[in-house]
């Protein structure tokens, strides 16, 4: 079965996550915070992590720096409701595989996960 | 006519012709043509000596001997006169070698036969002499030598002034007039020997003879004219006091003392000679004086006026005044043609050529370069030059005698084409301390005459003295121009006022434009705070947003497996949408509240509180954009803490700014505290103020003084505009308030805001006093 590492301090946006990807057969890991995202990380080397730039206590950006380093095989959906072009560059530069703008429905993220996890 | 005139005309060409000689070798020994003039002369003196003698003589013994001792120097004088001839024409060395040869010759030849009675047989009774020699054969051979010779030298003249152009050519005029006027004069003398009833009537032309002579060498220079003459009368005149005491003291003594009172002649002399050596001195000086103050009256003055004008030129002032007495004196007092000054440019250290007078026409900016051979003559040899000089040294072969050194060498033609090109004739260097300042240029005398080495000397020392003059009246006249340039200056300010007048005007004009500008930017910086505030709230919008759509498709999918679903089996999923919906319509509201567009310029009563709460979620929404959440914020505004007036959204947005720039501050350090307190401002009872601190980083006192500049950042490239805390000084002076800050590196900082409290009584004119507001900022 293939691991999901959920990161985002939206919680309405987790919980959906969770419980959408849960029933499509996939073991689901969720974070609230960097910290606790990266920790997670490292434990678990996920398949695939689906990660928000905004967080409170670290950039999501580092958090992906850090996923590069410890879970390099982790595929990545990177997300975020911030219009900011360089951030969006700078995810890109750092080695996202799928980039998705919010607000976006599960129908585009079952077909992004699916392709990422064939 | 007596016997005794001509003998006395013999006496006085002795005396001349001693003079003149003496005082000529003295001056010029140096000179050969002067030392052959001066035997010339000796040989005049010979004759006429013995002619004199022969004449005065009482028995024709003594007459005959004394006739032979003349005709001695009858072979003489022409041999000594061709040769000083030969010499002052610088006849071809060969040439005179030859000639002198030929006349050593016949002079040795002749003389052993001088006292032969083939010269002379005897003497006779002739007209009014009583002793007049019978020529032999050998005199009319030494006569005839005589005659030779003297048309040959007449000849030489002739042709050599042919040869010559100026003042050369001039001088040998003279020199041909005076051997006419001697040839003739001496020729009298002979005419009775071959019984020609002509008496020597001219003898004393050879007198004449001697000054044209002795004026046509000196006119070359070597001595001027009138001090010659001066000299020679002088000379002429002791002599003849000697002569005459001598023949008084033999008259009245020995006829009469001898006679009367039986006293040896011996005493005669001795009585003489006593009587010459206690009158020589006070005659001497009663002669000099004589022909000083009555004779060279002219040359008197002149002396002394170049003295005179030394002495007054120091104490002329103006440049120009004395440039223009220097030419001025000179061509007037000295008859000079034309003279003009060669100054030394203070720059260029060439030379132009100022001040002419006299000159034909003007040269424009005539300029004489610093290595031009005139002025390195000058410079090096600080003595004053002629073109007879320049003509002296270049037949030297372009050289310079100078004693005890090497020879000199100079571009002598160089220096006479830079003369001519000057019209000058002579040039008179003016140094001070070491350095060539000036040259007088001057043009030929009016009479023709050459510079003499006295009249270069005496120009040579004015020259001296103008230099000092002119040293003078230059850092005179800079210092008269030094006055003019602080006129000018007061000018300059004056009209420096006047244009900084209207500068201050302009600056209103521009103040007022600036007005318009600021109330521009103030607009923009509006813009940019709603540019990011709709960053922030797209975010804030998006979450919800995605979370809404989930929701949606959520629902979607769960009625796809199930078309028969119930609502209120998926009641949950709708309760979560209305949740988000519920947010969005918060998130929108709390914008369109502070977007509101107030009047402009239109203040209002406000609660300082609330201005701070309504800052505050706009605050939040940037720090969480920013990263930098989990900050301590305390308001700590007091109940009692009055009204104040003022716009809400641009107090918003200074507060909007402070929070930012707090934020910031403290990025990254522990436990973040932003604590606000207002109080009625202590110094200023119609005034609140607002300490705003945080504990972040702080900043240096530099950044402190230029923390409010217009476009002053600390940020990185980018990250910071510069405008906030510009715009906030601005908003809070518009306000008629203050804002400063005080900060400590490593601890802290807190700005400083006072806002004015709200009165009921100024309520009505708000708008008035606002507008006054704005212009007091603005000047």
């Amino acid at each position: 079965m293939k691991k999901i590492l959920i990161v985002d301090d939206e919680l309405g946006i987790v919980e959906e996550v969770r419980d959408f990807l849960s029933e499509e057969g996939f073991e689901v890991i969720t974070a609230d915070t960097g910290k606790e995202g990266v920790d997670k990380l490292g434990q678990t080397k996920p398949d695939l992590m689906i990660l928000d730039i905004k967080l409170p206590d670290m950039s999501g950006i580092d958090v992906l720096k850090v996923c590069k380093r410890v879970a390099p095989q982790t595929k990545i959906i990177v997300n975020t409701g911030y219009v900011d072009q360089k951030i969006i560059d700078e995810a890109e530069s750092v080695g996202r595989d799928v980039f998705l703008q919010k607000p976006f429905d599960l129908e585009r993220l079952k077909t992004e996960v699916d392709r990422l996890l064939k | 006519m007596d016997i005794a005139f001509f003998a006395y005309t013999a006496l006085a060409n002795m005396v001349t012709s001693i003079a003149l000689g003496t005082i000529l070798l003295l001056y010029y020994y140096r000179s050969a043509a002067i030392r052959r003039f001066f035997f010339f002369c000796l040989s005049i003196a010979y004759a006429s000596t013995f002619y004199f003698l022969w004449l005065k003589t009482e028995t024709a013994e003594a007459a005959l001997y004394f006739a032979r001792h003349f005709t001695i120097g009858m072979v003489l004088i022409p041999a000594t006169y061709i040769a000083f001839v030969m010499a002052f024409l610088k006849i071809p060395a060969r040439t005179e070698k030859i000639v002198n040869s030929v006349n050593l010759a016949v002079v040795i030849l002749y003389l052993p036969f001088s006292f032969h009675p083939m010269v002379i047989q005897s003497v006779e009774s002739k007209m009014l002499f009583p002793f007049w020699p019978e020529p032999g054969l050998l005199f009319h051979f030494g006569f005839s030598y005589f005659l030779m010779t003297t048309v040959y030298a007449h000849y030489l003249l002739w042709t050599g002034m042919q040869k010559e152009q100026g003042i050369r050519r001039r001088q040998i005029r003279y020199v041909l007039a005076g051997t006419v006027i001697g040839f003739v004069g001496g020729v009298t003398n002979f005419l009775l020997w071959y019984d020609i009833p002509v008496l020597p009537y001219f003898n004393l032309c050879i007198s004449l003879f001697l000054l044209s002579i002795a004026y046509a060498v000196i006119r070359f220079r070597l001595l001027d004219i009138e001090i010659i003459l001066r000299k020679t009368l002088v000379f002429a005149g002791l002599v003849s006091f000697v002569f005459a005491i001598f023949a008084a003291a033999t008259f009245i003594i020995r006829e009469i003392l001898n006679i009367y009172l039986g006293i040896s002649p011996i005493w005669s002399y001795i009585i003489s000679i006593f009587l010459i050596v206690v009158g020589f001195d006070p005659i001497r000086n009663l002669l000099v004086d004589i022909t000083d103050k009555h004779l060279f009256q002219k040359k008197y003055d002149y002396q002394k006026l170049l003295k005179d004008a030394s002495k007054g030129i120091s104490r002329i002032e103006s440049l120009q005044h004395l440039f223009a007495l220097v030419t001025h004196f000179i061509t007037m007092r000295m008859r000079v043609v034309s003279a003009a000054i060669l100054t030394k440019q203070k720059d260029s250290g060439r030379f132009s050529l100022e001040f002419q007078r006299g000159y034909p026409k003007k040269y424009l900016a005539y300029y004489v370069a610093a290595n031009d051979p005139l002025i390195q003559y000058l410079s090096t040899e600080k003595e004053a030059i002629d073109l007879e000089k320049i003509r002296e040294y270049m037949e030297a072969g372009g050289k310079k005698k100078v004693k005890g050194e090497k020879p000199h060498e100079y571009d002598f033609a160089g220096i006479r084409r830079q003369m001519e090109a000057l019209e000058s004739v002579c040039c008179v260097p003016s140094f001070l301390g070491h350095e060539l300042k000036n040259v007088l240029v001057l043009g030929p005398k009016k009479s023709g005459d050459v510079y003499t080495s006295e009249d270069m000397n005496v120009l040579f020392t004015l020259a001296q003295e103008s230099a000092i003059a002119i040293e003078n009246a230059r850092l005179y006249d800079e210092a008269l121009s030094r006055t003019q340039e602080l006129e000018n200056i007061n000018i300059a300010l004056e009209s420096a006022k006047g244009k900084l007048t209207q500068a201050l005007n302009e600056t209103e004009a521009a103040n007022k434009q600036l007005q318009d500008t600021q109330a521009q930017l103030i607009h923009e910086q509006k813009m940019a705070t709603l540019g990011r505030l709709a960053a922030s709230v797209g975010h804030e919008v998006n979450n919800p947003l995605t979370i809404l759509s989930m929701n949606v498709s959520r629902a979607i999918l769960k009625f796809r497996k199930n078309p028969d679903l119930k609502v209120s089996e998926i009641l949950e999923v709708f309760q979560k949408m209305e949740q988000n919906i519920s947010r969005i319509k918060a998130v929108v509201n709390t914008l369109t509240g502070l977007l509101k567009k107030s009047e402009k310029g239109k203040f209002e009563p406000l609660s300082l509180k609330l201005i701070l709460e309504e800052t505050l979620p706009l605050v939040q929404f940037q720090t969480y954009l920013d990263n930098l959440t989990g900050t301590e914020v305390e308001f700590n505004v007091p109940g009692n803490v009055p009204l104040i007036r003022g716009d809400l959204e641009r107090l918003q947005e200074v507060f909007l700014n402070l929070f930012i720039n707090a934020y910031h501050a403290m990025a990254g350090r522990r436990n973040p505290r932003i604590e606000v307190k207002a109080e009625v401002d202590p110094n200023q009872p119609r005034m609140v103020a607002i300490h705003f601190t945080d504990n972040g980083q702080g900043m240096s006192e530099e950044t402190q003084k230029r923390i409010f500049n217009y476009g002053f950042t600390t940020k990185p490239p980018g990250k910071g505009s510069g405008l906030g805390l510009y715009m906030c000084k601005y908003i809070i002076e518009l306000h008629g308030g203050e804002i400063n800050v005080r900060s400590n590196p490593g601890v802290g900082t807190t700005f400083t805001l006072t806002l004015p409290i709200y009165e009921e009584a100024s309520f009505g004119n708000l708008s008035a006093q606002s507008n006054v507001n704005v212009r007091d900022v603005a000047q």
